[in-house]
């Protein structure tokens, strides 16, 4: 049988094209699969989720911390691109289900050809011409890739993006073609969000992959090492990938960030990544990882037919094979690293791996190393199990592979009816994840997007966690990130975990219904509307275990509609179940305050974590003012602006209303403030997460206040209509502009940010800017330009 | 003999497997350790390595087949975990001597 066979090639697309076209049938026209920890909505609406969340380095929901989600625009102008084509999400939830089946087939199949061929040369029997397709089809039926489909991450993509790029490079060992290299760089392009430097599943493959393409490289090509393409290959990803790395590595040693936390959380007093190592260590199955069974128990007893075949593919292989070997190597070292319980002493060496900077991301180590282990297993697979094959008679070959392969298909029964992704939501027992878009929540996210202040939203019911739920026309409920901050781009409150500092607090004070309080908490949070959902759909009745119970806020429709009323003062919106209450205009406070009465403080080391942080000061200390203009104050970072004996104190009076401030929003990063009135000194603060990145620049603006949004506490704050830029025409102004208050800048109310100013005139004009956001145009620019080389290269490879 | 030693040496593990609750690395290092000696003294070739995992990984098999489902998810030890350790501990034995002979 010849490798060119025309019949061999034709079964080959035809198995790739069915495992494309599979995902087709899993949804009805309409509906979509979105929810889930990261969610998917760049699906439904990828231009909006662009705007609000991929392009400012500001989360869009909770407070407002930094972050950095530019590592996902080429990709969401990817599916922008497809959407244009294709208009309906399920088309676009079916072709990126497809790519993963059909390119987890394809390219570990292809893998395992081409490694069978440089051992093997070009004459193959038939078994090792049908040993791929069993190692590719075992790999694209494992539970690291189908079972993962539903509730799917965005890095979920590497259960075909890691062969496909192991591919390319393979080829390009054994070719030296450039042209490889330059097809695996684009694919990092398009799929950017694998590719972002605090993902974990790139340091679980790449790494690996490489190890292996050295070894590979000096046992079995033994050729020298294509030291020059590698690092033209590594400048050019460092180029085109400039716009995320480099805002993140700046990131590094800012202390509190999310890329500092992981990266030296080995050093910290506790070392997180460890703890949590330890705490989930019993859930490392070895035998779980050679079986590989389904959450599905069907065919259990086929589980066997694979690591057997894998074993007798050993026992018949005369001659020392150093591919299979290698391979060997790497699946044992993987099997190590998803397993962890391999002895006592392999425990402790695991544990001690915790103690090199990084290692913490791998915290979840079964749930990380599942699908490096799964390549490095199919593998195995495909190539021992080839000897084995090689070593049977035909008929033989053709029963083991059709019992294998039936099994496999058999077992996998849930990629075929659709059940894979049709499954309940978490909590409850009767409501499907599969949804259809309501009108009426669309009507309401498009009438959010058009408020023009800066307003944050309550979400009514309140969730466990920072889940949003929503009810489809169809039945079904989305259980994921609120729509409302990653489509409508307003930040929002939909559950505990977004409400830090006041998580805690926030529990206590509503499971004893105290509304004054809970008020006063929504203030110092910016809350300017509650956005309520009485769609019985997402209720506690058919989600009685999850995600409600904890919070102590009602889930139930009526019971929930008077909490509403506790805290708000009138309905300013209403669509089918939706309905959106104002709070009090005399409660609400914007983005930008002077504080009237500063509260001070000391930290309670007790309370010193994430959600618990504002137990320390709230609500113990009271403000019994009926103006919500206060900040509370820590005594450490007082002493930084004012002195020991008003730190002392427990209270301060600055005295600063007839001060006037007028601001307006650039963008999400960015804010020009004017200050009127203020003859002495005064606290400015500022309601979005403290970070040391926010720069209050002294400048001459002049904003049109003819153009006003709204106005709060008798013109005494004047909110301006926002800038409808997408990007900022002046993004380099403050580069001019000198940084003032950098040492007065000091975190009030346990998560924002203030600046003590002693004012030098009367009046006063500031930008207040965000530089993490300048250092992404900047590498922004790194990126285009680099685009354009490889672009010209790629075309010059093109002619060659 | 060397059948002999072979069925010394499965026997030592299945009383590993069935006789303690707890694993205990100093049985399992001391079993290894002897196996190791055998192979050095009687030049044991890597196929009777991968004989020994084939029976155990059918004897873990058998075990899963046997297991509630609810242990594999759950922070429980099933009772096919120790025998899959020795399973990977043959494999990377016999890998190793292959890569030797």
């Amino acid at each position: 049988m010849n490798l060119k066979s025309s019949k061999y090639t034709l079964l080959i697309f035809f198995i790739t094209l069915i495992l494309f076209l599979i995902p087709f049938f899993w949804l009805k026209p309409g509906e979509m699969d979105l929810g889930g920890d990261s969610s998917r909505l760049y699906f439904y609406d990828p231009l909006s989720m662009l705007k609000a969340f991929g392009m400012y380095s500001i989360a869009p929901y909770g407070t407002g911390a930094v972050i950095y989600n530019q590592y996902f625009m080429p990709f969401l102008l990817f599916i922008i691109f497809l959407k244009s084509i294709f208009a309906s999400p399920t088309i676009l939830i079916a072709i990126f289900s497809g790519f993963k089946l059909a390119g987890s087939f394809i390219f570990v199949f292809l893998i395992i050809k081409e490694l069978l061929k440089r051992e093997e040369g070009e004459r193959f029997t038939i078994g090792q011409f049908l040993a791929p397709i069993l190692g590719a089809l075992f790999y694209t039926f494992s539970p690291s890739v189908i079972e993962n489909m539903r509730y799917a991450l965005v890095t979920h993509s590497q259960v075909f993006l890691n062969p496909m790029i192991f591919y390319f490079l393979l080829r390009y060992f054994i070719t030296s073609s450039f042209k490889y290299v330059w097809l695996a760089l684009l694919v990092t392009v398009i799929f950017s969000t694998n590719f972002a430097l605090y993902n974990p599943p790139l340091y679980a493959f790449y790494p690996l992959a490489i190890i292996f393409f050295l070894f590979y490289n000096f046992f079995i090509l033994k050729k020298p090492f294509p030291w020059k393409g590698l690092t033209v290959g590594i400048l050019f990803f460092l180029g085109l990938h400039a716009f995320h790395l480099i805002p993140v590595a700046s990131n590094i040693f800012d202390k509190g960030s999310e890329f500092n936390t992981r990266v030296f959380e080995s050093k910290a007093a506790i070392n997180a990544g460890l703890e949590y190592f330890n705490a989930t260590l019993p859930l490392g199955k070895v035998s779980k990882n050679i079986l590989l069974p389904l959450e599905n128990p069907t065919f259990t007893w086929s589980l066997v037919f694979i690591p057997l075949l894998i074993i007798l593919g050993f026992l018949s292989m005369r001659k020392k094979n150093k591919t299979l070997l290698l391979i060997s190597i790497f699946f044992f070292i993987t099997l190590f690293l998803g397993s962890a319980n391999i002895t006592q002493l392999g425990v402790e060496f695991y544990r001690k791996l915790f103690l090199v900077p990084g290692f913490g991301m791998f915290r979840n180590f079964s749930g990380q190393w599942q699908w490096v282990y799964m390549f490095f297993y199919a593998l195995l697979a495909g190539v021992a199990i080839s000897y084995l094959l090689s070593k049977l008679k035909r008929k033989y070959v053709y029963i083991i592979l059709i019992v294998t392969i039936g099994c496999l298909l058999a077992r996998s029964l849930i990629v075929f009816n659709g059940d894979i992704v049709n499954v309940f939501d978490r909590g409850s027992e009767s409501v499907k994840v599969v949804m259809r878009m309501e009108p009426h929540y669309e009507q309401l996210l498009a009438f959010l997007k058009k408020i023009p202040n800066d307003g944050k939203i309550f979400h009514v019911p309140f969730t466990d966690f920072g889940y949003n739920l929503v009810g489809g026309s169809n039945g079904g409920v989305y259980v994921g990130q609120s729509m409302v901050s990653l489509l409508a781009g307003k930040n929002d409150f939909s559950g505990y975990q977004d409400i830090d500092p006041f998580s805690e607090v926030f529990v206590k004070i509503s499971r004893e219904k105290n509304y004054p309080l809970i008020r006063q908490m929504m203030s110092l949070l910016q809350v300017g509307y509650v956005l309520y959902n009485s769609d019985s759909l997402i209720s506690d009745k058919f989600f009685p275990t999850f995600p409600y119970g904890y919070t102590g806020v009602p889930a139930s429709p009526s019971a929930a509609l008077s909490f509403v009323h506790n805290i708000s003062d009138r309905k300013v919106y209403e669509t089918g179940h939706y309905s959106l209450f104002e709070v009090n205009k005399g409660q609400y406070l914007p983005s930008f305050y002077i504080a009237s009465d500063l509260f001070f403080y000391n930290i309670n080391r007790k309370y010193n974590t994430k959600y618990f942080k504002a137990s320390s000061f709230f609500p113990t200390n009271q403000n019994t003012n009926d103006d919500p203009r206060i900040a509370y104050i820590d005594r450490l970072s007082c002493g930084k602006i004012l002195s020991k004996d008003i730190c002392d104190k427990d209270n301060h009076d600055l005295g600063n209303e007839n001060i006037q401030i007028i601001f307006q929003r650039i963008n999400p990063t960015k804010y020009k403030v004017e200050i009127k009135n203020a003859t002495k000194p005064f606290l400015l603060v500022f309601q979005n997460a403290y970070s040391q990145k926010w720069r209050l620049y002294g400048a001459n603006i002049s904003l049109d206040v003819k153009n006003i949004s709204d106005s709060y506490f008798d013109g005494g704050i004047v909110e301006l209509m926002p800038r409808k830029e997408i990007i900022d025409k002046n993004i380099l102004e403050t580069n001019a502009l000198k940084s003032v208050n950098k040492d007065t800048h000091v975190e009030v109310n346990g998560y924002a940010n203030a600046w003590y100013i002693n004012p030098q005139n009367k009046d006063q004009e500031f930008i207040v800017e965000m530089t993490g956001q300048k250092i992404f145009y900047y590498s922004l620019a790194v990126s285009l330009v680099s685009l354009l080389i490889f672009i010209l290269y790629g075309i010059k490879l093109l002619k060659k | 003999m060397r059948k002999l030693l072979y069925l010394f040496i499965l026997l030592l593990i299945l009383g590993d497997i069935f006789l303690f609750a707890v694993s205990s690395d100093f049985r399992i290092l001391g079993i290894l350790i002897l196996y190791a000696f055998f192979i050095k003294v009687l030049k044991l070739k890597s196929n009777a390595t991968f004989f020994l995992s084939l029976i155990l990984l059918i004897l873990a098999y058998v075990q899963f087949l046997f297991s509630n489902p609810i242990v594999f998810i759950t922070p429980g030890v099933p009772i096919a975990e120790k025998t899959a350790v020795w399973v990977f501990l043959f494999m990377v034995i016999g890998i190793i001597q292959k890569w030797k002979e």
